[in-house]
């Protein structure tokens, strides 16, 4: 219910700013590169002020950086600001992979990873804080030593170094210190966890964005520099406070809780949290089966194989008689994206029901079933774009699970038949569910990419258009530019006998079963 | 909204603009810390656990299970002497309890505790004596003062070099 309410304006918000920024610069669909843009400007800044940065004097050191003429405020701002923008695009991301189901089964390992990538950046966060010493950064130096010694960790209460009876020592602000740069450290390698099983992880978004998202947080640095409360003295009750609200939103009401109780609210929202994946996964009759590859109409071209976002295929040695390899689909890592299917020329892999033959047949239906097809414009729609829904005036709905799953051979099979034109509609780019299905579809529909549409079928019939789910104004002049396109060229003659050459679709009823594929590991979504 | 690519182009500057500087607004949200509306009494110290150690000859059987050259001349046994802690404010009872070293073979007495106060002129009794009755007299520390705490202030009760409590922080 949560679930899809939230992806319900998870998908107006997107459907919005598609609109004003084009799907191709929604800020939204890069959400996890731009978490590691903004880590990337910690970095950088951090290593100018950690030259400035005195442990011995760490607020005097803050203000003489502030002071700089030449940037070192504007360079604090900017670390500071960064790190806050890297939380906003960290709730965007992990909000996003909730809502669209993208967090259980062969998933799980990156969302856990994702959940501790966020408590790295809190501690980084907040270390960061108590490296400033001024009063903001007093309050949650003592909080935490107020909760730390809630804990049986420590023989003696280490509240007591902030009681103001000795000045705080230097090892305080070198062990702080060293947090805010160990830190980062882990981060790197759960980030490498977090993308492990994805094949070509995107770590940084398009360059455009890329300089907007820097350029905006330089601006705002530059304007409206961070703040500094007045230096901490630990005799003295902090009164004001400048709370940052993106990592010390808890600050009034922790101070205000007994530890025991933060505690256990905190270990509640964690275990939720690191329980999502088995939370959020279907019933075991609702999962989608991992993909499966036939052992008898695989020609060992390794497309599948090169073209799998997950990393699920490898290539063996064939045990069937014949030379060469084969594909081997391992169902622990497969997430049933079926990218798998529109790469197979001769359609031997792919999900359960979904594989190129199964599209084909459910295509052969289709255009039996609405011969006035021929005169419209037919839409193969992604159930998630948004034509998963509706149709125009014009239009036939083909609706196919996803647009990267598509085999060029349906649309050859539309085009041959007399449709006026295929309009495929896919997700964004960088929001198909199946990572990179809008990509491939379009490298096999003009580029040649295999399993490519082949050269006899007339190109200025097909188009591709991107559209999330409520852009249907994108939609909308998608079909209409196609329309007018269409209306400009002969009327389409279709083939009298549509036969789509499937290499070995003619083999397939008279050859012998396929040999159950041996099974590695655990299966999806357990 | 207009279809037109300038207007919306403005509108998606604008828009990214108002997200950033809807972000800075809330990385800079003012807070009033109520606790600074009081003044906050503090008493903190650590100080070497002091023992009583007795000892006595071994017995004759302690002394069969251990090795000729390994015998003791005595067995002695360190008890850790307890204090007590007693904080008083106005002549109300802010603390009186018992006061024990850390872990099993006490190291040190660390007092750590703190007291929201009404801000104004209080009399301020704190001690901590030995509860143990053949404990010396010099282990005790009190402390007697009259003492004006504004809000926010924070009055730490702490010994000096001496030993003795004095209080710092008062203004």
């Amino acid at each position: 219910m949560l679930k899809r309410l939230l992806g319900r304006v998870l998908s107006r918000t997107d459907g919005w700013l598609d609109r004003l920024y084009g799907s191709k610069w929604n800020p939204l669909y890069q959400s996890g590169a731009l978490v590691v843009l903004c880590l990337a400007v910690m970095l950088v800044t951090g290593i100018y002020l950690i030259l400035f940065y005195r442990i011995g004097a760490p607020y005097e050191s803050i203000v003489r950086i502030d002071g700089q003429p030449w940037g070192g405020r504007w360079i604090r701002s900017l670390h500071r600001y960064a790190a806050d923008a890297a939380v906003v695009a960290v709730f965007v991301h992990a909000l996003r992979m909730f809502c669209q189901g993208r967090s259980w089964g062969p998933r799980a390992l990156a969302w856990i990873s994702g959940v501790f990538l966020v408590f790295l950046l809190y501690v980084c966060g907040l270390t960061g804080y108590v490296m400033v010493w001024d009063t903001h950064g007093q309050l949650l130096a003592a909080e935490g030593a107020r909760l730390l010694d809630a804990l049986p960790l420590f023989s003696e209460p280490i509240s007591r170094a902030f009681s103001g009876a000795d000045a705080l020592p230097s090892a305080f602000f070198f062990m702080n210190l060293f947090l805010h740069i160990a830190v980062p450290v882990g981060i790197v390698i759960f980030l490498w966890l977090h993308v492990s099983r994805v094949a070509r992880p995107v770590l940084l978004p398009p360059r455009p964005l890329l300089y907007a998202t820097v350029g905006l947080l330089t601006a705002a640095a530059l304007v409206v520099p961070a703040a500094l409360g007045p230096a901490a003295d630990l005799l003295r009750l902090p009164g004001e406070v400048t709370l940052d609200a993106f990592y010390t939103f808890w600050l009034p009401w922790v101070r205000s809780a007994s530890p025991g109780v933060v505690w256990l609210a905190a270990g509640v929202a964690g275990t939720v949290l690191l329980a999502v994946p088995l939370l959020a996964r279907p019933r075991a009759d609702r999962r989608p089966a991992p993909s499966f590859a036939s052992t008898r109409l695989c020609t060992g071209c390794e497309q599948c194989y090169t073209d799998c976002p997950y990393d699920a295929i490898r290539m063996v040695d064939r045990d069937d008689g014949r030379e060469g390899t084969v594909a081997l689909v391992n169902p622990a890592a497969c997430v049933s994206c079926g990218i798998c299917a529109g790469s197979c020329a001769p359609m031997g892999v792919g999900p359960p029901k979904r594989t190129g033959r199964d599209q084909l047949s459910r295509v052969k239906e289709f255009v039996r079933h609405h011969p006035d097809a021929a005169s419209d414009i037919v839409l193969v729609a992604c159930g998630r774009s948004a034509a998963g829904a509706r149709a125009g005036d014009h239009a036939r709905r083909f609706p196919v699970s996803c647009a990267g799953n598509l085999h060029s051979s349906v649309v050859e099979y539309l085009v041959r038949s007399g449709a006026r034109g295929v309009l495929v509609v896919a997700c964004p780019t960088r929001d198909c569910w199946g990572r990179e299905g809008p990509k491939w579809l379009v490298e096999r529909l003009f580029h040649e990419r295999e399993a490519e549409l082949k050269a006899r079928v007339d190109r200025r019939r097909v188009r591709v258009a991107h559209a999330s789910a409520f852009d249907r104004w994108s939609l909308q002049t998608a079909m209409d530019d196609f329309a007018r396109e269409l209306a400009r060229l002969d009327a389409p003659v279709g083939d009298d006998a549509v036969e789509v050459d499937t290499e070995c679709e003619l083999a397939g009823s008279a050859a012998p079963k396929d040999p159950p594929q041996p099974r590695t590991g655990r299966t999806a979504g357990t | 909204m207009s279809a037109t690519p300038w207007p919306r182009g403005l509108l998606a500057a604008l828009l990214a603009m108002a997200g950033v500087m809807a972000m800075v607004g809330l990385s800079r949200v003012g807070w009033r810390n109520p606790s600074a509306d009081a003044a906050e009494l503090r008493v903190s110290w650590r100080i070497p656990a002091p023992s009583d150690r007795q000892c006595r000859p071994p017995t004759d059987a302690e002394l069969e299970g251990v090795l000729p050259h390994m015998r003791p001349a005595e067995v002695c046994s360190d008890e850790a002497v307890p204090f007590r802690l007693t904080v008083l404010l106005d002549g109300d009872t802010l603390r009186s309890g018992p006061v024990a070293g850390a872990g099993g073979r006490a190291r040190a007495i660390t007092v750590y505790e703190r007291f929201a106060i009404p801000p104004g002129r209080h009399a301020v009794t704190v001690e901590f004596v030995p509860e143990a009755a053949n404990a010396p007299e010099d282990l005790a520390m009190t402390l007697n003062a009259d003492l004006f705490a504004a809000p926010g202030d924070v009055i730490l009760v702490t010994p000096d070099d001496n030993g003795r409590l004095g209080v710092s922080g008062e203004r």
